[in-house]
């Protein structure tokens, strides 16, 4: 007759010894899991590192910038409040001008001569136009004094006086008069030079106009 | 003319030097992740490991898949081991571990038998002489926590309250559930006999 015995301890009984072998290919799976960690691990790394740098030189440049632009900022502000305000005085300036009809002529040009008036040439048209921009570039420059000459608020006793400038840019003299008249005789005969210039041209180009026309080769 | 070696100079080849080292110096050299000393120490633990699976699992490849994620886990944490207990039974307590976490969550029996704890579940000596993959079968087929709770017990010397903890269960149910398991295998060898016999025979 067979002896009865627990059964969980036949089964300890018979697994305690016991020896049984995995795949051997189980190995080389481990193996390959392994690098691939390892890899992870490694980009895991190398992307922190990247990131981190990246995020550093971005921070670095942000804060540079910020600081610069303030800067930039800053100055472009103060430019344009420049520049506003130098456009209002020309705004004033020229409305002082108009109303008391106070000009005043800065000629630097090298070709203009209203002494020679018969050696006028091509180049003076361009200096005469210049000195009107220029005049009124001046202007404003100029006219500031007697801006402040002809402020209203002042005190009526004080006496204006003004002055007018004429620069002969041949002589590199300058005319300075208080009579307006004579400027005004001045820049009448540059007008009369000035259109007799035009036809001058016209008369030059329009022969070449015409051969081109009736000769292309 | 040919030139000696002298037998000082003579040199254990590189691809061997791992199969010297001791448990201690392999650790050492695990840590450091170095790929040979991992494979040596695959190759000495794997047997040992291999069998805590085959109980523990459901069937063969599960219990391969089990031991490859336990050497995974054990080649990531063999930093933290301190020398205190054996190394064996840490790499153990790794494998079992990871059994649990695979079934645990899967609870098929929660039921608690109560009645028939005290009733003594034997068998003839004779027909439990069976091969080893037939007792590792029978295990297998056992219901996940059943398979748990008498691996654990009655294979591995855990106490029930221990078990209780490990399993986020009742120790009472623990203990139902090794009485089950019991009768589950004696159920099934009986079954199986004739079978089991012929194979025993042969």
């Amino acid at each position: 007759m067979d002896h009865k015995k627990d059964i969980g301890s036949l089964f300890k009984q018979k697994l305690d010894g016991a020896v049984k072998e995995p795949d051997t290919a189980l190995w080389d799976k481990i193996e390959v899991s392994l690098d691939k960690r390892d890899r992870k691990k490694r980009g895991f790394f190398f992307f922190w590192v990247g990131s981190g740098t990246a995020a550093i030189i971005f921070l670095l440049l942000f804060l540079n910038n910020s600081t610069t632009e303030n800067q930039d900022t800053d100055t472009v502000v103060q430019k344009t409040e420049v520049a506003t305000e130098t456009l209002k005085e020309i705004v004033a300036n020229s409305e002082l001008n108009s109303e008391k009809n106070n000009t005043i002529i800065i000629a630097d040009s090298t070709a203009e001569t209203p002494l020679n008036q018969g050696e006028q040439n091509e180049p003076n048209e361009l200096v005469s136009s210049e000195n009107k921009s220029v005049s009124l570039k001046t202007k404003t420059a100029k006219q500031n004094n007697v801006v402040q000459e002809k402020d209203p608020f002042k005190d009526d006793s004080v006496t204006i006086k003004t002055t007018y400038h004429y620069y002969n840019g041949d002589t590199k003299e300058m005319l300075e008069t208080t009579d307006k008249g004579v400027i005004d005789s001045l820049l009448e005969r540059t007008k009369i030079n000035i259109d007799s210039l035009k036809v001058v041209e016209t008369k030059i180009l329009n022969p070449y106009k015409k051969d081109s026309l009736h000769n292309p080769n | 003319m040919i030139d000696w070696v002298s037998p000082k100079t003579f040199k254990t080849p590189s691809i061997f030097k791992h199969l010297y080292l001791t448990t201690e110096e392999l650790i050492n050299k695990c840590i450091k992740n170095d790929r040979k000393a991992q494979g040596e120490l695959f190759r000495r633990y794997k047997n040992v490991l291999y069998l805590i699976s085959l109980k523990y699992c459901r069937n063969q490849e599960e219990a391969e898949d089990n031991l490859h994620d336990s050497f995974m886990v054990i080649f990531q944490k063999i930093g933290t081991f301190k020398n205190r207990g054996s190394f064996e039974g840490w790499m153990k307590r790794i494998t079992i571990y990871k059994a649990i976490d695979l079934y645990k969550a899967k609870k098929t029996v929660s039921a608690e038998i109560k009645d028939d704890l005290l009733e003594e579940v034997t068998i003839d000596e004779s027909l439990c002489d069976l091969p080893l993959d037939i007792i590792l079968e029978l295990i297998q087929e056992l219901p996940d926590q059943y398979r748990l709770v008498f691996n654990l017990y009655q294979l591995d010397g855990y106490s029930h309250k221990e078990i209780a903890n490990m399993l986020e269960i009742s120790e009472s149910t623990s203990k139902s559930n090794y009485h089950r398991a019991k009768q589950l295998l004696r159920k099934k060898i009986l079954e199986k006999k004739p079978h089991l016999n012929y194979k025993t025979k042969k």
